[in-house]
């Protein structure tokens, strides 16, 4: 029932949406659209944000000698900036995903994948956008965003 | 409008889980092993209230269910570890302070908090033992009384009181006469369950473990891994043991990891983490916990 729901969803949202070109296949896609306050949208996005910049946060451990993550995760996980503009508020960070899109993985799991996760906010309609899609099938796609 | 955005979002949940989640350091795991979720930090716990308590290189921190961190404690990078009360409502720290030169006594700080972020009690090793004694305190939990405990490696077990400023008594577990004890866990009935790590002999590279449970009161210990009168199980430095509803879990990086049913005291399960998500770096510790009420209000 849900994941009927959540396909009626997905199809509405991807039938009326303006904001992304080109459209990749949607089974290599996802996308989330809410209506926010500009202040709830930043908090949401920092949020994510700093939850991301915690779990890949570096360091040693000396039971084994070793640094937490590899240099190969850390590289592959890069956690950007959030740019305020005029017009939008955007957040652009290429990661490691597993199945769903889910953040947290490392070149080094079995399946996971690079992918572009943007979050997008537009002050003029105050919708947020979010979009994850694999490096493979859409490349950068937050210069291909807009509201 | 933060709220629809979560109840979407938990509608957007993939996970289901009926079965108990892996919680390799702060990976989740589901049961054939595949990666769910990473967490920040390097030890967590989860909460039925959908937060997490995560200990990272110098804080300990709560993590709301969308993600936020609700407060954070600064542990001045000391090497730190945590243990949860029974009720999981208070948060007990353990850290460890090294001396300057490389003889001197370390010191140990032990620390309550409840889940607000607030201290409850504090003390250290050298106010307990003196600054004299060198100690090495390998656990520190809470008895089934309310009172807490420390094991010291190839000493005792000391109860302390609720305030921690008291040694209330102290005893050895039975038939661990210089022998190393670690891993200390409280059972629902008051007993302690344990690794035993008996003296290893100079030409011997592999130490003989088993797992033990004495209840209070009782003369003897009583073997639960493995099962019968048989020899102890081998492992290079000890791993570690993390006890769940229906199982001991025995974790060592080199060995794997080894779910020990409560019930028959067999292995019912065997597997090395590593090998399947991570080639990288094992887990320190694994446990077995039901996450279906946590990931009900997970929402991040």
């Amino acid at each position: 029932m849900t994941k009927h729901f959540l396909s009626l969803f997905l199809l509405s949202l991807l039938s009326c949406s303006t904001a992304v070109t080109p459209k990749p296949s949607r089974e290599k896609w996802k996308v989330f659209e809410i209506t926010l306050t500009e202040g709830e949208a930043l908090v949401l996005i920092h949020q994510k944000k700093n939850f991301l910049t915690l779990t890949f946060e570096q360091f040693f451990d000396p039971y084994y000698q070793t640094f937490k993550w590899s240099n190969a995760c850390i590289e592959g996980n890069k956690i950007g900036e959030v740019r305020e503009e005029e017009k939008v508020i955007l957040w652009h960070s290429i990661l490691y995903t597993g199945p769903d899109f889910r953040t947290g993985f490392c070149p080094e799991y079995i399946g996971s994948v690079q992918s572009s996760f943007v979050m997008l906010y537009c002050r003029q309609s105050k919708k947020l956008i979010q979009v994850n899609c694999s490096l493979e099938d859409c490349g950068n796609i937050s210069w291909e965003l807009q509201c | 409008m933060l709220k629809s955005v979560l109840f979407f979002l938990l509608l957007a949940s993939p996970f289901s889980h009926a079965a108990d989640t892996i919680i390799a350091e702060c990976r989740l795991l589901n049961e054939m092993k595949v990666l769910l979720m990473t967490f920040p930090g390097k030890q967590c716990s989860f909460l039925d209230d959908g937060t997490v308590i995560s200990l990272g290189s110098s804080e300990l921190r709560r993590f709301g269910s969308n993600g936020e961190v609700m407060w954070a404690v600064n542990l001045i990078s000391m090497e730190s570890t945590f243990f949860l009360s029974h009720d999981s409502k208070s948060v007990l720290i353990m850290s460890v302070m090294n001396g300057k030169l490389p003889y001197d006594p370390r010191v140990y700080y032990l620390r309550v908090y409840d889940l607000d972020g607030f201290m409850v009690s504090e003390n250290n090793s050298f106010d307990l033992f003196g600054s004299e004694k060198s100690v090495r305190i390998t656990d520190f939990g809470q008895t089934i009384e309310g009172d807490y405990f420390i094991n010291v490696f190839h000493d005792s077990m000391y109860i302390l009181n609720k305030n921690l400023t008291k040694i209330v008594k102290s005893f050895k577990f039975p038939g661990t006469d210089n022998h190393l004890v670690k891993d200390v866990k409280v059972t629902e009935k008051g007993s302690y369950v344990y690794l035993h790590l008996p003296k290893r002999k100079l030409n011997q590279d592999l130490a003989s473990v088993s797992v033990e449970e004495f209840l209070p009161g009782k003369i003897k210990a009583e073997k639960i891994y493995p099962p019968g009168s048989g020899a102890s199980f081998y492992f290079p430095h000890g791993g570690s043991l993390t006890l769940s509803k229906n199982a001991y879990v025995i974790n060592h990086p080199l060995s794997g990891t080894y779910v020990v049913s409560r019930k028959t005291g067999l292995v019912e399960n065997f597997f090395v983490e590593s090998h399947v998500t991570d080639t990288f770096r094992p887990p320190r510790s694994v446990s077995l916990q039901n996450l279906e009420t946590f990931f009900s209000r997970w929402t991040f």
